[in-house]
């Protein structure tokens, strides 16, 4: 029971995370309709930006969010100016490109800093009540993601700028008829998309560590919350965050290790196969 | 039991006798040189230049793996360049040294393997992953390929194959050894594993386990490193609430790094020794975190990564200045033997991989003193290749040394785990088993090795 | 109504692939006026209209809103210089609720959108996908009001809906007019078009063939029997 308790923790903080690790990828499939097949480099370079704002510079983690979320937006943006933007509506290029930019990025970044583990310093303090640990590191990060992605939630559903990019997301030449730049706000999206994604490699990477490979794991994180939430919509991408997290928890905490990973596959087959649109996904929904 | 170095010399010479006595006849009726029957030309690349490939991943995570490994292959072949080249029946032929792309899979290695050989290259070295030199053992029906290879994992270089140089301590012979230090010196009873999931992270596993469980120790959770993998909670909580007092992590670099900063904030602090196996060297703790997660990690290594001597700081100062990194255990894998596989082109007096592997005990005996990891001589199989017997320490990674100044592994106090056998017995049967074979006892403990080293 | 020209066309010229579509069509709006465009389908209506609102650019001619050249500029600009669109067949923001889509201007301070288009403020909380046509049509009128433009144009407002609603639909039109909007449409439903509109244009293959003051249209029969099949 004790244990059983502790992989629920476990499962409930790593949802957080996974939570917090998929926002950007949903809010930029929910308003431009762009599958970010670099969001996983992305993640990995606002990573590097805030390794170094924290171990070059020595800055605390709340300059370091800045940092990160500065170069992430401004790498969404020149990634939106120079490509997404050019691939409206056509798929295969939009995927082509951003698993260029990941191939790129992730060559860079080892030409650049080396292939070397790096870490962001975390205290290895440990909460411990009734027999069970938390550590300090993932509980702050998991309250911190949630903050955040409710914060991105009021952001988006409660402000003028939000009912803006939903209306230009909806649709995009009545947005412009009623006076709004949509190629601004597409760079503003794509931005904030992106620069989502280096906030949380800033909570995140203390908790997982840091190194040009960790792309691929964001990336497949990202997308299968994603597409078990349905795409797009940021309340799906919570319930596929905490289900990413509590399955797999549970699986890696009680299958065979062999088996363990193939169980989230599992539920994102069974979802698609059951729920295409994912759990929370429709077909005129936007974010 | 027979002296095996003298059946391998034995071979040897009577290998060599076979092409004497075939060169005689040969010129005898075609009057033919005996350049002509194991012409040094066959074996040369376009430019008239012996290829000695290297195939490792050149970009992605394991880089920091294949950097300092290209790097010792090619300061080998400079180093020997340097002394004129490789001289073969009073020619001198210059190495060069392509190097392939393995990309961390059997594709990628398979597809630079076929390169090479396209490219009349005749000796590759390298390969990070067990998937991909095991790709090419699975098609490679080539008689003229001498691969040299730095992995363990009995489905690998247990299995029949062609030519083959197993340059590195065999998982058998290391494992007990890891075991008993656990138990007897560390004072510790129940391990926690986490591991690859391969052949290679197989043998470790069990020949850790088997001499741990016999001792008295219990291996309390067995896990595995999944693909895509980052999260490792559930296992360290489970390793927590079964009381693990030692974790042993099978993995090296990135996901061992992960593992292990999850492990010390998840409830296994630093009073819980960490035991590794992989890739562990001096980039992991370039972090102050790092250093706070990992220092003290226990580590069998070849006896060259736990010394400095002026070598070890010629070499550290040109490979921190071509990569940013530092030797590491890696670096060893490539350095000598590459140099060994020169040198037994030269002893044979042919670029024939035939010749020249047969050539490599010889070889080791006659100048391991030039060698960095001072190697007590190799093992001639009959179809498995050889293996190089390279003498292991345990030590104690110093994450707070001077990486460009001194070694990261300390050697342990114990005499015992310094300088101990990293190869298995000549007379194990594994070396003529199929591996497949149940009956074979593939994970002697340390007392099973004792009775067959007599 | 005053002699104020907000907005002015001058000989605009649109040609797709070299074939000329609209040629010299010149109009005037002025300040306060409702102007209405009649033609049948393919006449160049809407093609006009794209033009005004910077879907299409003119390959000659100039159009000019309160005597500013606003030829060839992107649509978002157009509409903030004070051209209010609600586009044929209604287009509105599926995924934003009726309030969101009315909040997202300033509210027009000439007339009060609510109490123009009951039938939708009654409907707030609903999301627009699941308004009615002659809702959309409400709603797109009211985004075109939204920021207070110089001049609403609507594009077919009465196309596709019941005949009850169409009434509703020109009813609210002759409430912005009279609340000092100035309005240009186009129409196909002309006996109404003519009815509420001070002046009209009746376009043929894109160019204009008649213009006047709307009851005059009316009474003419070579007009009302060739073009407006009345």
């Amino acid at each position: 029971m004790q244990l059983f308790l502790q992989q629920a923790v476990n499962g409930l903080m790593l949802g957080g995370m996974f939570t917090l690790m998929s926002i950007g990828l949903s809010l930029m499939f929910g308003v431009m309709r762009v599958a970010n097949f670099a969001y996983g480099a992305l993640y990995m370079l606002g990573g590097y930006a805030a390794f170094w704002a924290s171990n070059l510079l020595g800055v605390p983690n709340s300059i370091a969010i800045v940092v990160a979320f500065a170069a992430a937006f401004l790498m969404g943006v020149v990634m939106e100016q120079v490509g997404f933007s050019r691939f409206r509506g056509n798929e295969e290029a939009t995927l082509i490109f951003g698993l260029g930019v990941a191939l790129i990025a992730r060559g860079g970044a080892v030409l650049a800093w080396g292939s070397q583990t790096r870490f962001i310093p975390v205290s290895f303090d440990t909460f411990r009540f009734g027999g069970m640990v938390l550590p300090a590191s993932r509980f702050w990060a998991a309250v911190a993601s949630l903050l955040i992605v409710g914060l991105v939630y009021l952001v988006v559903n409660r402000t003028r700028w939000g009912r803006i990019i939903r209306a230009v997301a909806d649709n995009p030449e009545r947005a412009a008829l009623a006076g709004f730049n949509t190629k601004f706000q597409y760079l503003l999206t794509a931005g904030l998309a992106t620069g989502l994604a280096g906030v949380a490699a800033v909570m995140l990477v203390p908790v997982f560590s840091l190194s040009p490979a960790v792309d691929d794991s964001a990336l497949y994180t990202a997308m299968t919350v994603v597409i078990l939430g349905g795409l797009g919509s940021i309340p799906g991408c919570v319930v596929g965050g905490f289900l990413l997290g509590i399955i797999t928890a549970f699986s890696y905490g009680y299958l065979p290790s062999p088996i363990a990973p193939a169980v989230p596959l599992l539920l994102l087959i069974v979802t698609l196969a059951l729920k295409p649109e994912g759990l929370f996904g429709s077909k005129d929904r936007v974010v | 039991m027979t002296d095996y170095n003298d059946i391998s010399r034995r071979k040897f010479l009577s290998s060599s006798a076979q092409v004497i006595a075939g060169v005689s006849i040969t010129a005898g009726l075609g009057g033919l040189s005996f350049q002509a029957q194991a012409a040094p030309a066959d074996f040369l690349t376009a430019g008239g230049k012996i290829g000695y490939g290297t195939i490792l991943p050149l970009s992605g995570g394991f880089t920091v793996v294949s950097q300092p490994w290209i790097h010792a292959i090619k300061y080998a072949i400079d180093e020997q360049n340097a002394a004129g080249g490789v001289t073969i029946g009073g020619t001198s032929y210059e190495v060069e040294n392509p190097i392939g792309d393995e990309q961390y899979s059997a594709q990628g290695g398979l597809t630079a393997f076929r390169r090479q050989v396209a490219d009349n290259v005749h000796y590759s070295g390298g390969y990070v992953s067990v998937e991909a030199p095991a790709a090419v053992q699975g098609i490679n029906e080539q008689e003229n390929h001498l691969i040299v290879l730095g992995i363990t994992g009995k489905d690998l270089c247990l299995t029949d194959n062609k030519h083959r140089f197993f340059e590195y301590a065999l998982a058998q012979a290391t494992g007990p050894y890891m075991a008993e230090y656990a138990y007897n010196v560390l004072g510790k009873r129940k391990v926690g594993s986490i591991e690859l999931a391969n052949t290679w992270g197989e043998d470790f596993y069990f020949s850790f386990a088997k001499t741990f469980e016999k001792l008295g120790g219990e291996m309390v959770t067995r896990s595995y490193l999944q693909p895509n993998q980052s999260d490792f909670s559930a296992q360290i909580s489970d390793m927590v609430s079964k009381g693990v007092d030692c974790l042993y992590i099978i993995m090296g670099d990135g996901p061992a790094s992960a593992v292990a900063l999850q492990a010390r904030s998840g409830g296994l602090g630093t009073d819980i020794p960490i035991l590794a196996q992989g890739a562990w060297g001096p980039e992991m703790y370039l972090d102050g975190q790092g250093k706070a997660t990992m220092d003290g990690a226990i580590y069998p290594g070849v006896v060259a990564y736990t010394e400095w001597s002026d070598k070890h700081q010629e070499l550290n100062d040109k490979l921190y200045a071509d990569t940013g990194l530092y030797l590491n255990n890696w670096f060893w894998h490539g350095y000598d033997s590459t140099k060994i596989v020169l040198w037994a082109m030269e002893e044979a007096q042919s670029l024939d991989p035939a010749e020249v592997v047969a050539a490599i005990p010889a070889v080791v005996e006659k100048r391991a003193s030039e060698l960095m990891i001072k190697p007590s001589g190799a093992i001639m199989t009959d179809k498995k290749g050889v293996f190089l017997k390279i003498p292991m320490t345990i030590g104690k990674f110093n994450a707070n040394a001077d990486f460009a100044k001194e070694q990261a592994l300390v050697a342990v106090e114990d005499e015992k785990y310094v300088g101990f056998p990293g190869w298995m017995p000549e007379n194990w049967e594994g070396y003529t088993a199929d591996p497949a074979d149940a009956a074979v006892n593939w994970y002697p403990t340390m007392d099973e090795l004792a009775a067959m080293r007599g | 109504m005053s002699d104020t020209s907000i907005l002015t066309l001058t000989n605009v010229e649109s040609r797709i692939a070299g074939a000329l579509k609209l040629a010299g069509i010149s109009i005037e709006v002025k300040k306060g006026e409702l102007v209405s465009i009649l033609g049948a389908n393919g006449a160049g209506k809407t093609s006009l209209l794209g033009i005004i609102a910077g879907l299409y650019k003119p390959s000659a001619g100039t159009v000019r809103l309160e005597g500013m050249s606003i030829t060839g500029l992107p649509p978002y600009r157009i509409a903030r210089k004070g051209i209010g669109f609600a586009p044929q067949n209604h287009p509105i923001f599926n995924s934003l609720s009726v309030a969101e889509t009315l909040e997202l201007g300033r509210p027009n301070t000439q007339i009060d959108v609510e109490s123009l288009f009951p039938n939708i403020a009654a409907k707030r909380h609903m999301r627009a996908a699941s308004l009615s046509g002659g809702e959309r049509q409400m709603l797109s009128m009211a985004i075109a009001l939204q920021n207070d433009p110089k001049i609403c144009i609507f594009d077919e407002p009465s196309s596709g809906l019941a005949p009850k609603i169409v009434s509703q639909v020109f009813e609210a039109i002759k409430r912005m007019v009279e609340a000092g909007i100035t309005v240009l449409m186009v129409e196909q439903n002309a006996r109404a078009a003519l009815r509420f509109a001070d002046r009209a244009y009746v376009m043929e293959h894109g160019k204009i063939i008649a213009s006047g003051l709307a009851g005059d249209l009316a009474n003419d029969d070579q007009i009302r029997r060739a073009y407006l099949g009345m």
